[in-house]
């Protein structure tokens, strides 16, 4: 137990990097920088322990409520075929998917309902 | 605190309750003592009156009849999104004696629903379930109604049942049902809360359950994510935790045949370990190899699709499916699903490899199919102006085809399918075109079996047969209702009659006191 401790330590200690080092999407850089130029863990993952995935909470600092992001994503004809749906609310969950199951900052992302669908969202950042 | 530690209390948390088996995976030896000690803990996190796992049809329904009966309710889910697999699903209700079949002046009863649903189960349903759930349908159809679900207005004919007695919701989805449902519950103050996984019954030392190990904050299907939590249960636990359709291992274990070849239809979280946690406290298994496929979905896209929509309300009830090869009709479209999933499964080349085959309606045939535009878009609906067009797209002989639909029409003429008997309440002539066609494969769809419950929807002990106290279990995670066939749309039915039935005696029950840690 003490030696797995302390070689998590010593990983810690050696973990502040740039931000590329962690595979930080291009567009987060900036705001996940700190002052020293390493990257601010904590602006994700609060005070959780590493490779704990962020509650979804974290993500409405910056993009607003599910709901925001809801409207901000609103079809003008939800029946309209020629659009995709709106994967911010969905006819199945509503606004209740968690941002974290589509959007991943430290690898590719990937569209949840297309477990059963064949959605394209061309305009996402993967 | 590091993530090393963190497991390692936890682990540690779980091996002290006695409960090796649900924090070290299935792979690990249990020795029998750590199965039959039960776990007793003195405190708990939270505790409620009623904790209901899982959250589709029966698990929303039980949540909401027991929030109704005065009771406090949490609602876990294991999922980041609630509904499970209704939520997915189609949308249909059979119902006996809807206003809607009086309205069209179609004549229904309970016991003609029960027949039909004990033909389809080839006699090995249980009955008194049964009887429950069909006596339940028209009250919870107007219960729905009063809790937000719209039906389309007219009554559709699904294979299997004599008549036309299915309702659907305006989605034709059950988040038609799911969605107002979680609405209506939210509002009424049940605690709603999803990526919480249950770990394993707590019992008291007389082996009443009361209460649940949980993992707060699971990110599906990462095993290791989240933290132990107790939640402890006043009044009891409500099991509506679905089929294991999706769990590709488990269902081999029951029908080797049902690889990972096939498809499902089912959400991915459809997997067995609640059923096991269950079993492993004395549940009943019942019917564990009675796993249906639906007979109506298509290979040329995930899941349910668009083309499951289009075959039940346009193909099967006004059009016709044929075999590729030969341009001909080979089974009657409206049986039972075993019927018809083991019909389309019979066509394989010498090579054992599936011949999809083609189902096909006109225009007039598809206009209430609301997936037609949806399936086209993806390309698995397909449109052609004239028959020669349709068997060109498919390689089917198209005289051969030509010459089938003029006997069919024939048959619609005469009211008489003297090939296959076919009820022909809904069958018209296809004699215009243009034609939408689907290709066919079966996929993995419904657990017939599960644990076996009283009609109080208590959960009986496989020894005794009697109720295992403060265990209840609701829908598709009990075994039995339909024997060796579901019929369709008799999920939503039984889902919605069994979970209020579980919701409302266990709200009623004497809660016991349980302390706080």
């Amino acid at each position: 137990m003490f030696k797995k401790l302390s070689a998590l330590m010593l990983m810690l200690a050696l973990a502040p990097a740039a931000a590329n080092a962690f595979g930080v999407k291009d567009y987060h850089k900036e705001v996940m920088t700190g002052d020293n130029g390493k990257v601010e863990c904590a602006a994700c993952h609060g005070d959780a322990k590493r490779k704990t995935i962020p509650d979804a909470t974290a993500c409405e600092a910056c993009h607003g409520t599910p709901a925001d992001v809801a409207e901000m994503t609103k079809r003008a004809d939800p029946h309209d075929i020629k659009v995709e749906p709106n994967p911010h609310d969905s006819l199945h969950y509503g606004t209740d998917l968690p941002c974290t199951y589509c959007h991943m900052e430290h690898k590719e992302s990937k569209v949840y309902c297309n477990q059963c669908h064949e959605f394209t969202y061309p305009d996402m950042k993967r | 605190m590091s993530e090393k530690q963190e497991l390692n209390h936890s682990r540690r948390a779980i091996l002290k309750g006695g409960m090796a088996m649900a924090a070290t995976g299935l792979g690990v030896a249990v020795t029998g003592s750590a199965i039959a000690a039960p776990n007793t803990p003195e405190s708990f996190d939270e505790v409620v009156d009623v904790i209901v796992v899982g959250s589709g049809f029966a698990g929303m329904s039980a949540a909401l009849q027991a929030r109704e009966g005065g009771a406090s309710v949490m609602v876990i889910d294991k999922m980041p999104v609630f509904g499970g697999n209704s939520t997915i699903n189609g949308g249909a209700m059979a119902v006996a004696g809807s206003s809607l079949q009086k309205e069209a002046g179609i004549q229904d009863d309970v016991n003609v629903m029960v027949e039909d649903m004990l033909k389809a189960g080839r006699g090995m349903n249980d009955v008194e379930m049964l009887k429950l759930v069909c006596d339940g349908t028209a009250e919870s159809c107007e219960w729905l109604i009063g809790h937000g679900v719209k039906w389309k207005p007219f009554v559709q004919h699904f294979g299997g049942h004599s008549i036309q007695r299915v309702l659907q919701t305006v989605e034709s989805s059950g988040a038609g049902i799911i969605r107002p449902m979680i609405k209506v519950a939210r509002e009424q103050g049940v605690d709603m809360r999803n990526q919480v996984r249950m770990e394993s019954f707590i019992q008291d030392d007389k082996g009443r359950v009361i209460g649940l190990e949980v993992r707060e904050g699971y990110y599906f299907p990462k095993e290791k994510t989240g933290k132990i939590r107790r939640f402890g249960a006043r009044k009891g636990v409500i099991m509506a935790t679905g089929g294991f359709g999706n769990d590709v291992k488990y269902r081999m274990m029951q029908m080797p045949e049902l690889n990972s070849d096939l498809d499902s239809t089912n959400h991915a979280g459809a997997t067995s370990e609640a059923l096991k946690q269950m079993m492993l406290i004395g549940a009943n298994p019942i019917h564990l190899d009675q796993i249906q496929l639906g007979p109506w979905s298509s290979p040329d896209e995930k899941g349910f699709g668009t083309a499951s929509q289009f075959a039940t309300i346009a193909t099967y009830p006004h059009g016709i499916v044929v075999d590729v090869r030969t341009g001909e009709r080979f089974f009657n479209e409206l049986a039972d699903r075993k019927a018809r999933a083991d019909a389309i499964m019979t066509r394989r080349d010498d090579k054992h490899q599936p011949v999809y085959p083609v189902g096909f309606t006109n225009a007039a045939g598809a206009a209430k199919a609301q997936t037609l535009a949806w399936g086209m878009k993806y390309n698995v609906i397909k449109k052609a102006d004239t028959l020669e067009e349709l068997a060109e797209i498919y390689g089917m002989p198209a005289d051969k085809l030509k010459a089938q639909v003029a006997r069919w029409n024939e048959a619609v003429k005469n009211r008489d399918d003297k090939e296959f008997g076919r009820p022909m309440q809904e069958a018209i002539l296809l004699e215009e075109g243009p034609w939408y066609a689907a290709r066919m494969w079966p996929k993995v769809h419904y657990c017939m079996g599960g644990v076996r419950v009283n009609t109080r929807s208590e959960v009986l002990h496989l020894v005794t047969d009697k109720p295992i106290a403060g265990l209840y279990a609701a829908g598709e995670a009990t075994g039995g209702i339909h024997g060796a066939s579901r019929l369709g749309a008799c999920a939503v039915a039984e889902g919605v009659v069994t979970g209020r039935n579980a919701g409302r005696i266990c709200a009623a029950e004497k809660g016991i006191n349980l302390k706080l840690s």
